[in-house]
C-alpha cells in the first residue's frame, strides 16, 4: 500500500517532468512567434502534430538505429516549412494589411482548422485508418525502474535536457546575438527596425523557421514516447497557453512554467485516482485554473526571468 | 565650391492618393544645417518621410550626393549614408539604450566601428554613458530624443534628417538639444535638416532655411533672412487661422 503510494508518485513526478518539459519545449516556440510578431497563435499546435506525423513517416522509412535522428530532422524540417507557409500565406499579408493582434489570433484558429483537418483528410483518404495514431517505431525505453511501476526512459531525459539547453538558447540568442537583437528591434518598433537597415521580413522568416522547428522536435519527442493523432497539438494547446501565460512570454519563465503545471498535472491526477478513483479527464481544469488565475492577477506572468519589455498603454 | 550633399527636385509625395508636398526643391550643402520652419499641417514631417522613402514618392527626384535615390526603400538610404530620425516612435522602447545604439549600427560588421561611433554618440551626449542598460522605453522624453540621434549617428551617416527633435519637450531641454546640433555637426561630421516647430530657434542656429506652407516652398534664405522677412509672420499666422479650423 505505501510502496505503492511511493512508486506511484515517483512516476507520477518522473511523467510529470516529461509532460512539463514537453509543455515548456512547445511553449518556446509559441512564446518566439508572439515575441516577435505579437500573434497568439492557435495553429502553433498543428506545427507540433505535422512535426509527429513527420518523426513517426521518416523514422518508419528510415527504420534501424538511426531512424530515431532521422525522424527528429524530418519533423524540425517539416514543422518548420508548415510554420513560415502559414505566415507567408496566412499571417504576413493580413499584417501588412494593418491586422490587430485580434483579428491575427481569429485567422490562427482558422488557420489551425485548415491544417488540422487537411491532415486527419490526407491520413484517411490515402493511408488508412491505422495511421490515425503514429509514433516512432523507435521506442522511448526505460533506463531506470522503480519499484516495478515507475521508470525513467530516455524521452525523460531527452525532453528535459532538450527543452533546457533550448531554452537557454533562445535566450541567449535573443539577448546576445545580432539577429536576436534584432527581431527584438523588429518587434518593438518595425518601422525604425527598417530605417536601422533591418530586413524585417528576413528577420520574420527566420523566427518562424526556428519557431517551427522547435514545434517539429517538440512533435518528435512526443511520438518517440506516446502516439500522435492529428488532435493532438491540439489537445495540448490550452496547457502550452498556459505556460507562456504564466512564464510572461519569457523562455526561461515559459519553460519553468511548463514543468510546473506538467508536475501539477501528473500528480494532482495520480493523487486523484489513488484516493477518490477518477480519471485523468479533468486534469485540463490545472490549465484552464492555472492560466484564469494568472491573467486575473497577474497578467505579466508569474516566473518573468527577464525584464525585456516595457509596458505601454 | 559647394558640394551638394541632398536636393529634392520638384518632388512631390503623401501617404495615401493625395500628395501633401507638392514641387519641392530643397538642398542641403555639406557642413550645412538646414532648418524646414512652417506653420501646423504643412507637410515639413511628410516632406522628410518622402525624402528618406517612409512616404509615397508622386513625383520628382531626392538627390544624394551624385545619386538618384528616389526609389530606395529606407533600408537602403542607411546604408549608403543617410540618417533619419522620426517624430514619433523613434527609439526601440523594449532594448536598452545600448542595445537602440547597437541596432542603429545593423548594417556595420566591425567591432571596433561600433564602439567607435558609440563613443562619438557619447561624447555628445555624456547623459547616455551612464544609461547605456536602461530599457529606452523607461527614460524622459528628452533622454530618448538623445537615443534618437544617437540611434541615427551610428552608421556615420554624411546627412541627417531631423524630424522636429524637440517636439513635447521642455522648453529648456528643446534649446539644450538644439544647441547639441552644433556640436554633432563637428563631433560626427554630419548636414543636418532639420524640421522645427519652433521656427525662431531653430533658425538661429542654422545656416540657410525653407519656410514650408501648403505643401510648397514660400521662402528660402539665411535663418537672418527668413527672420527679417516681413511677410514672416504674415505666412505664419495667416496659415495658422486656416489650419486650426481645417
Amino acid at each position: 500500500m505505501t510502496n505503492t503510494f511511493l512508486y506511484g508518485s515517483i512516476g507520477a513526478i518522473l511523467d510529470g517532468l516529461l509532460v512539463g518539459s514537453l509543455y515548456g519545449l512547445m511553449g518556446l516556440g509559441l512564446t518566439l512567434i508572439y515575441r516577435v510578431t505579437k500573434i497568439p497563435n492557435f495553429a502553433y499546435a498543428e506545427y507540433i502534430t505535422y512535426g509527429g506525423y513527420a518523426a513517426a513517416a521518416a523514422a518508419g522509412l528510415a527504420a534501424g538505429a538511426s531512424g530515431a535522428t532521422i525522424g527528429a530532422l524530418a519533423a524540425i524540417v517539416a514543422a518548420a516549412l508548415v510554420a513560415l507557409l502559414s505566415d507567408e500565406l496566412g499571417f504576413k499579408p493580413l499584417w501588412r494589411k494593418g491586422a490587430s493582434p485580434l483579428h491575427l489570433l481569429v485567422a490562427s484558429i482558422g488557420i489551425g482548422l485548415i491544417l488540422r483537418y487537411s491532415l486527419l483528410g490526407t491520413v484517411v483518404l490515402f493511408f488508412s485508418t491505422k495511421y490515425l495514431e503514429a509514433a516512432t517505431p523507435q521506442r522511448s525505453f526505460a533506463l531506470l525502474q522503480f519499484g516495478g511501476i515507475a521508470s525513467l526512459t530516455s524521452a525523460h531525459v531527452l525532453a528535459v535536457s532538450a527543452a533546457a539547453i533550448l531554452a537557454i538558447g533562445l535566450w541567449f540568442m535573443f539577448t546576445r546575438t545580432r539577429i536576436g537583437k534584432a527581431m527584438r528591434a523588429t518587434a518593438s518598433n518595425p518601422t525604425l527596425a527598417r530605417i536601422s537597415g533591418i530586413n524585417i521580413f528576413f528577420v520574420r522568416r527566420i523566427t518562424w523557421l526556428i519557431a517551427g522547428g522547435l514545434a517539429g522536435f517538440a512533435g518528435f519527442t512526443y511520438a518517440y514516447y506516446n502516439f500522435v493523432n492529428p488532435e493532438s497539438g491540439w489537445l495540448m494547446l490550452l496547457w502550452i497557453f498556459a505556460a507562456a501565460t504564466m512564464g510572461g512570454f519569457t523562455f526561461l519563465g515559459t519553460l519553468i512554467s511548463g514543468i510546473i503545471l506538467g508536475l501539477a498535472e501528473q500528480y494532482i491526477s495520480f493523487l486523484a485516482q489513488y484516493f477518490v478513483g477518477t480519471g485523468a479527464q479533468y486534469s485540463p481544469i490545472i490549465a484552464l485554473a492555472a492560466m484564469f488565475i494568472v491573467l486575473l492577477y497577474k497578467p505579466e506572468g508569474v516566473i518573468r526571468m527577464e525584464a525585456l519589455a516595457v509596458r505601454r498603454a | 565650391m559647394n558640394t551638394r550633399m541632398l536636393e529634392t527636385r520638384s518632388l512631390s509625395g503623401g501617404y495615401t492618393d493625395v500628395p501633401i508636398v507638392h514641387d519641392v526643391d530643397v538642398h542641403v550643402d555639406k557642413g550645412e544645417i538646414v532648418a524646414l520652419v512652417g506653420p501646423n499641417g504643412a507637410g515639413k514631417s511628410t516632406l522628410l518621410k518622402t525624402i528618406y522613402g517612409v512616404a509615397k514618392v508622386f513625383g520628382g527626384q531626392v538627390i544624394f550626393e551624385t545619386r538618384d535615390v528616389t526609389k530606395l526603400p529606407p533600408e537602403k538610404k542607411t546604408m549608403i549614408g543617410m540618417g533619419f530620425v522620426p517624430q514619433t516612435d523613434n527609439v526601440f522602447p523594449d532594448l536598452t539604450v545600448e542595445e537602440n545604439l547597437e541596432m542603429g549600427a545593423y548594417l556595420i560588421e566591425d567591432e571596433n566601428k561600433i564602439r567607435e561611433s558609440m563613443e562619438i554618440v557619447f561624447n555628445i551626449f555624456p547623459a547616455l554613458k551612464g544609461l547605456r542598460n536602461v530599457l529606452a522605453g523607461s527614460l524622459s522624453g528628452g533622454q530618448q530624443r538623445m537615443v534618437a540621434v544617437g540611434r541615427a549617428l551610428m552608421t556615420r551617416p554624411k546627412i541627417l534628417l531631423l524630424d522636429e527633435p524637440t517636439a513635447g519637450l521642455a522648453p529648456k531641454i528643446a534649446i539644450e538639444l538644439l544647441k547639441v546640433l552644433k556640436k554633432i555637426r563637428e563631433e560626427a561630421g554630419v548636414s543636418i535638416l532639420i524640421v522645427e516647430q519652433h521656427a525662431r530657434r531653430a533658425l538661429e542656429l542654422s545656416d540657410r532655411g525653407y519656410v514650408l506652407v501648403y505643401g510648397k516652398v514660400v521662402l528660402e534664405g539665411t535663418g537672418e533672412e527668413i527672420l527679417a522677412h516681413p511677410d514672416l509672420q504674415r505666412l505664419f499666422l495667416g496659415v495658422q487661422k486656416t489650419a486650426k479650423t481645417g
